[in-house]
């Protein structure tokens, strides 16, 4: 389901013609409650190729602008995964865990912008990282396609819905759709918390069966 | 006629940052300070929330209380103490807002230098570096992500609260909703850790092992006289 599907979607639900709810209004609307969703749920997943650091914090969010969270990493200079810990632990792992170097062993979610590696590469080695991730909503354009898992794509509708009534201060149409969208965003976080662990380890090893 | 200023707005902007990173500790950062020889105790810059790391040239430094002091037979006044080296231990409790005591005493003089410090290990094993949690400040601003969502809910949900002929009660309740929700979700995010991506590939790292099953001792069901 595009963004323009979507628009039509909601029109159709608000039976106007564009008099009292403009298109700039819907989608507004639509690209504030896609970015609600996409941070409460973390539903837009991707993965990115980027050289691999060779400082024990990396600021990911300077190379890759739409990072949100970090899901896993793969380091293809040895073909495995890099294991995810703690910040509060690589102070046990080692003293002076920011000044090892070799190949890492495991990384480190910082706040929003870093990820911290132990040991960490004396020099940009030759192979690449593979950064799996969630991303922040884009800027909607007419084909965007809304990563949304299949069953769950009313609560979009829902959502900007409640928005455009709340606008028009509308208000007890907004709190219905309030409530319809409250729940489906919730449906929305389970269905990616399901496939959390297992589906995107798969996927993930899928992706490097030939390594 | 509006209720809202730009002014009113930016303040508002500013107070959602201070109260986002307050009560969600989510904004990292990292800084050296200058240590003088003979000098135990030092002020931190205003805005640091919850100390995460302290580096002395490279070695971490471990917080401590007078308690766990007492217990572990340091002296119970660092300050007085007489003894100097490379500090092990740090105290922030008893000494006042902003102040950190280093235990030993530092026997060098270090000058602060932010330069190198999250990319040059020459840097990290030269300076006295503390790693913290802080609160979002004209320099250290919330990343984009947050500032799109968590403040502008904030914003919404303050300035309709506001006394005025734009006072709409129900749509800050709408915004209050989405605010505490997703504080709550960054709350959560802020926390994670992943971790069962890799134990798959590599069962044997230190402290990732799958839990121990317990052994019966070798000698078990062997009569002794």
């Amino acid at each position: 389901m595009n963004t323009n599907a979507t628009i039509v979607k909601i029109k159709a639900e608000l039976d106007d013609q564009g008099i009292f709810y403009t298109d700039q209004d819907v989608l507004d609307a639509l690209q504030d409650i896609y970015e609600d969703i996409a941070f409460n749920t973390s539903c837009i997943e991707k993965v990115v190729t980027l050289t691999a650091p060779a400082t024990p914090y990396w600021r990911i969010r300077s190379v890759v602008p739409d990072y949100f969270r970090c899901f896993g990493i793969f380091d293809r200079n040895r073909g495995e995964f890099i294991e995810g810990i703690h910040y509060w632990r690589l102070k046990e792992v080692h003293s002076q865990w920011e000044s090892r170097t070799g190949t890492p062993y495991c990384w480190s979610p910082i706040g929003f912008d870093y990820l911290s590696f132990y040991p960490h590469y004396a020099a940009v080695p030759s192979d690449n990282f593979d950064v799996f991730y969630a991303a922040i909503a884009p800027d909607l354009t007419s084909s965007e396609t809304l990563q949304l898992p299949p069953n769950c794509r009313e609560v979009i509708v829902d959502g900007v819905l409640s928005m455009l009534f709340l606008q028009a201060l509308e208000l007890q149409k907004a709190e219905l759709r309030l409530a319809d969208y409250e729940v489906g965003l919730a449906k929305v976080q389970r269905e990616m918390d399901r496939r959390s662990n297992s589906d995107r380890l798969k996927q993930m090893r899928a992706l490097y069966v030939k390594l | 006629m509006s209720n809202f200023s730009d002014e009113y707005l930016l303040d508002l902007r500013s107070r959602a940052a201070t109260e986002l990173t307050t009560d969600v500790l989510c904004l990292f950062d990292r800084f050296s300070i200058p240590v003088y020889n003979g000098t135990a105790k030092y002020t931190l810059p205003d805005g640091i929330l919850s100390i995460i790391q302290i580096t002395y040239k490279g070695f971490k430094v471990d917080p401590t209380d007078y308690r766990t002091a007492d217990e572990q037979g340091m002296p119970l006044d660092p300050l007085v103490a007489g003894r100097t080296g490379r500090p092990l231990m740090y105290l922030q409790h008893n000494l006042g807002f902003n102040q950190l005591a280093f235990w030993p005493v530092p026997n060098e003089d270090i000058a602060s230098d932010d330069t190198g410090i999250w990319d040059d290990i020459d840097e990290i094993n030269a300076r006295v570096i503390i790693s913290c949690w802080r609160v979002a400040d004209a320099t250290h601003q919330l990343p984009d992500p947050l500032d799109r969502r968590l403040v502008k809910d904030y914003i919404g949900m303050k300035a309709y609260a506001k006394e005025g002929p734009t006072q709409q009660i129900d749509v800050a309740n709408f915004y209050r909703q989405r605010y505490n929700r997703s504080k709550a979700h960054l709350d959560k995010v802020i926390k994670y850790v992943p971790k069962s991506i890799t134990p798959l590939f590599q069962p044997n790292f230190p402290g990732q092992k799958l839990v121990a099953r317990p052994v019966l001792p070798s000698n078990f069901g062997i009569k002794s006289r």
